[in-house]
């Protein structure tokens, strides 16, 4: 039911406004190729090729985007990162809004001392020095995939509880919670299936929103040598290493961060689209 | 000679059809006209057009000549040259209206500093007495006020006092008075027409009320989709009305005024729910250590046969929807007991048992907005079902027999409830409240939201599924004309008091109570040879949070004597009802 109203919500969102169409059509489009690509290429992402080091971008033996340092195919390479870029979008901002939703409808519609105790809790994470954390965490384990989504999506819950809670404060004086409760229905079948489905369209929006922010997050790590590790890639780890060899071979650099750029206005496009048309006041329109 | 002409008036917006179709009407100096028509009629959208106030995506043609000129669709600088000095309008809603942010004196010297009406010196002196003239009190005090801190009837006389500030010679009035309560409701309609006669300003009065029209106007015009249907003096309208459609709107108001229930009060043996001496209250959200009990009702005592419908009326403030929260459980009492069937009925909706909360159901105000928009009509109709014997329920026959009870097409239980109409909405609300076969339903201002004939239909609806069930209801509302079509006793509210409690029948010939015979005469009548009873020494109510002491009423009370302040009135027999008045007995109201 609820999934229906969400893609119901989407497509007439889609219908509606331009740039949720174009950037829509461009992440899935960038998504197809990451990954479709790797499958057409004929080079692998981590086969070095020491006779064919720093070639530029020619069609000539399909490196379209030339080969790096240790000679790997650089189309590849890009690919692979934006898989790896997106999937961690997506999977932290995923995780964020599991957490967030359930914490903060919970804390929302009990109320009271309940509420109070579950949101301080959220205050006192929000103190903690988020990089610091992670240093600490990478440190103290192996650097692992698995990390960097537990970490970026322990940030991003944060924001989505508060906002989810908000929401259903508001949403828990509405008439249809009070027949609800008169008709008997639980109090845990209320926050799930009263009020969670009245929060998507709020929700959907902040998630295209914190997308582009755990990207970031992702790439700054990358950047700083705590992402992703080698051969694995991501769009963060090669803008970093193409940084290193700037001056040598420019495209190293241009082409992981164009992608990323395209990745990240599309996203926030894509999210300020959606909060014009998912905001109740323009419902009149 | 008119003072304005419209003429072939058409307005209409990308993508719909013509909001107004051809209007032609004129308003002569000094002449007050009403506009009636139900919502969606175009009413509000011919007001603005003639203020030069429609949205910008509007399109708009014909010509709006006032005193001679052709002013629609001039330029801003133009219009700026009419507004405030030549014709001014009152909206439906004040607190939107005035600017939350400035002292009340002040926003009317801005009006008069930006049209340079009088000198600077003078600004403060002509504001104040522009606030004495519409009758507010203390209006030195008030002066200095910011829009939040006034009632609603005292905004609206702020908006009039701006409104007339600058001695417009037309005053278009857009449903002044459908935001207040009656008895408010009188006095600034008896104030509009004090004005009219002091100023001799023309006056067009929007309203979808026929009785506020009967007293106040001397034409009217009726809009029906767009499209005026009659033109007319009111009493030709009133008593022979030329086109269907005005025919059937006077026939519903006046059915609504006289008509009484033509049924026997039920005399079952055991009440259904008794309720004694409840008392609600709350706390007013506010800092911890100024927060304030609010005593919403108090010492309340009533009984409901089966079978029966016992109305609660009231202005607004009076505590009937804490008393309707506090029964159904979404409130806690303070105090009191109640009795369902004999059986102790306590504590919140939650801790109730399920046979409890079976047996009292409720309808609300805004049918739209108690129904979750996210649901399905039939997941909505068959989640009580659902919840009350899970896995025994033959889903599409029982939804499709509520709706068909109801009166709805089963058709419409795939679809979601911003797709249907605010009485199909309510019907929804209506089948959901029944499926559970409930022995009370309680209906809180179930009807208020919804036009004329959807009304009636609905209030037809519960009338005849209480006959083929037995259902009691408590009936919550502000308007006595449903009273009178639902109820078999009324129960009148005043602060949280019972001011009276009586057969329907007896209170509408025989009101035993002084505030009962007031709001009774604030209801304005259809009808004009009658006309409205100005209230004006009424006043508005105090607020809840500081009642008066002795009988809550006595300071707006005309027959108050020395006893009212100091002692509060017991609910005492009469021949056929129950006032709390010291001096019921001596008073021939």
């Amino acid at each position: 039911m609820s999934t229906g109203l969400v893609v119901s919500g989407v497509s007439r969102a889609a219908r509606r406004s331009r740039s949720v169409r174009i950037c829509g059509g461009i992440l899935l489009a960038v998504a197809a190729v990451a990954i479709i690509g790797p499958f057409i290429s004929p080079h692998s992402y981590l086969t070095t090729d020491f006779n064919g080091t720093f070639i530029e971008p020619t069609l000539r033996n399909y490196h379209l985007f030339g080969t790096d340092d240790l000679g790997r195919d650089l189309f590849v390479r890009t690919l692979m990162g934006g898989q790896v870029t997106l999937l961690v979008a997506i999977v932290a901002s995923f995780v964020s809004l599991v957490i967030g939703v359930a914490y903060g409808a919970i804390a929302g519609y009990a109320g009271g001392h309940i509420d109070a105790i579950m949101m301080r809790a959220v205050d006192a994470l929000y103190a903690l020095p988020f990089i610091f954390l992670v240093i600490l965490l990478m440190v103290v384990f192996e650097r692992n995939f698995l990390l960097i989504f537990v970490a970026i999506g322990a940030i991003n819950w944060l924001d989505m509880a508060r906002i989810v809670r908000g929401q259903t404060i508001s949403l828990k004086q509405r008439e249809f919670v009070d027949a609800a409760r008169l008709i008997g229905v639980p109090p845990w079948r209320i926050i799930f299936r009263h009020i969670t489905p009245n929060l998507l369209g709020v929700v959907i929006v902040y998630v295209t929103l914190t997308i582009p922010q755990a990207i970031l997050v992702e790439s700054f790590l990358s950047f700083l040598g705590l992402g992703i590790q080698e051969p694995q890639t991501s769009l963060g780890a090669l803008v970093n290493g193409g940084v290193s060899q700037m001056e040598r071979a420019p495209w190293l650099l241009l082409i992981p961060a164009v992608l990323l750029a395209v990745i990240l206005l599309c996203f926030n496009f894509l999210g300020d689209g959606l909060r014009d048309l998912f905001d109740p006041r323009q419902d009149s329109r | 000679m008119s003072l304005l002409t419209v003429s072939g008036l058409n307005i209409a917006y990308p993508g719909s059809a013509l909001v107004i179709d051809d209007l032609n009407f004129s308003v002569k100096k000094g002449e007050a006209v009403g506009l009636v028509g139900e919502s969606g009629s175009g009413k509000t959208q011919t007001a603005l057009s003639i203020m030069g106030l429609l949205p910008e995506n509007a399109v708009a043609s014909g010509e709006v000549v006032f005193d001679g000129e052709n002013i629609l669709g001039a330029p801003e600088r133009t219009l700026n040259q009419y507004r405030t000095k030549r014709m001014s309008i009152v909206f439906q809603d004040p607190m939107s209206a005035l600017n939350p942010y400035i002292r009340v004196g002040e926003q009317l010297n801005r009006i008069l500093i930006e049209h340079r009406l009088v000198g600077e010196d003078e600004v403060d002196g002509r504001s104040l007495e522009m606030l004495q003239l519409v009758g507010l009190p203390d209006a030195e005090r008030q002066y200095r006020s910011y829009p939040h801190q006034l009632s609603g009837g005292m905004r609206q006389r702020v908006m009039i006092a701006a409104a007339l500030i600058g001695r417009p010679e037309l005053l278009i009035a857009d449903e002044p008075t459908t935001a207040l309560d009656v008895t408010v409701q009188s006095q600034i309609l008896g104030l509009l027409r004090n004005l009219r006669d002091k100023f001799n300003t023309a006056l067009l009065l929007i309203t979808h009320d026929l009785g506020v029209i009967a007293g106040n106007c001397e034409r009217m015009l009726v809009l029906k989709n767009g499209a005026l249907v009659e033109s007319a003096p009111t009493r030709q309208v009133f008593t022979a009305p030329s086109h269907a459609d005005s025919k059937a709107m006077i026939a519903a108001a006046r059915r609504s005024d006289l008509r009484p229930r033509p049924l026997e009060r039920p005399t079952g043996d055991q009440p259904v729910l008794q309720i004694e001496n409840l008392d609600v209250s709350y706390f007013v959200p506010g800092e911890r250590r100024s927060r304030r009990r609010l005593e919403a009702v108090k010492a309340l005592c009533m009984t409901i046969a089966p079978g029966e419908t016992v109305a609660v009326v009231g202005e607004s403030g009076s505590g009937k929807t804490s008393l309707a929260r506090a029964v159904v459980g979404l409130l806690p009492a303070q105090d009191g007991s109640m009795t369902l069937l004999g059986k102790p009925l306590t504590g919140q909706v939650e801790s109730r048992s399920n046979e409890m909360r079976r047996d009292l159901q409720m309808v609300f105000q805004d049918p739209v907005g108690s129904l979750n928009p996210a649901m399905r009509i039939d997941e909505i109709i068959i989640e009580p079902l659902t919840v009350h014997n899970p896995g025994r329920v033959n889903a599409n026959q029982l939804v499709g027999e509520a709706l068909e009870r109801v009166g709805l097409d089963a058709r419409l239980s795939k679809r979601f409830p911003h797709e249907l109409s605010g009485g199909q909405a309510q019907r929804v609300a209506i089948a959901r409240a029944l499926v559970l076969k409930p022995k009370i339903l309680i209906c809180d201002e179930a009807v208020a939201a919804l036009d004329g004939s959807v009304r009636e239909e609905i209030l037809e609806l519960l009338r005849s599924e209480q006959e083929q069930s037995g259902l009691s209801m408590i009936f919550i509302t502000h308007d006595l004309a449903t009273v009178r079509q639902i109820s078999h006793r009324v129960l009148v509210m005043y602060l949280g008091r019972v001011c009276e409690l009586s057969d329907t029948e007896s209170l509408f010939i025989r009101p035993k109570h002084p505030y009962t015979k007031a709001l009774l005469d604030a209801v304005p009548i259809a009808d004009p040879d009658i006309g409205i009873v100005v209230l004006s020494e009424l006043g508005e109510a105090p607020s809840m949070m500081h009642p008066p002491p002795g009988c809550v009423f006595h300071p707006r009370c005309t027959y108050s004597v020395l006893r009212c302040g100091d002692d509060v009135p017991e609910l005492q027999r009469f021949e056929k009802t129950n006032a709390a008045c010291h001096r019921a007995a001596e008073l021939d109201l």
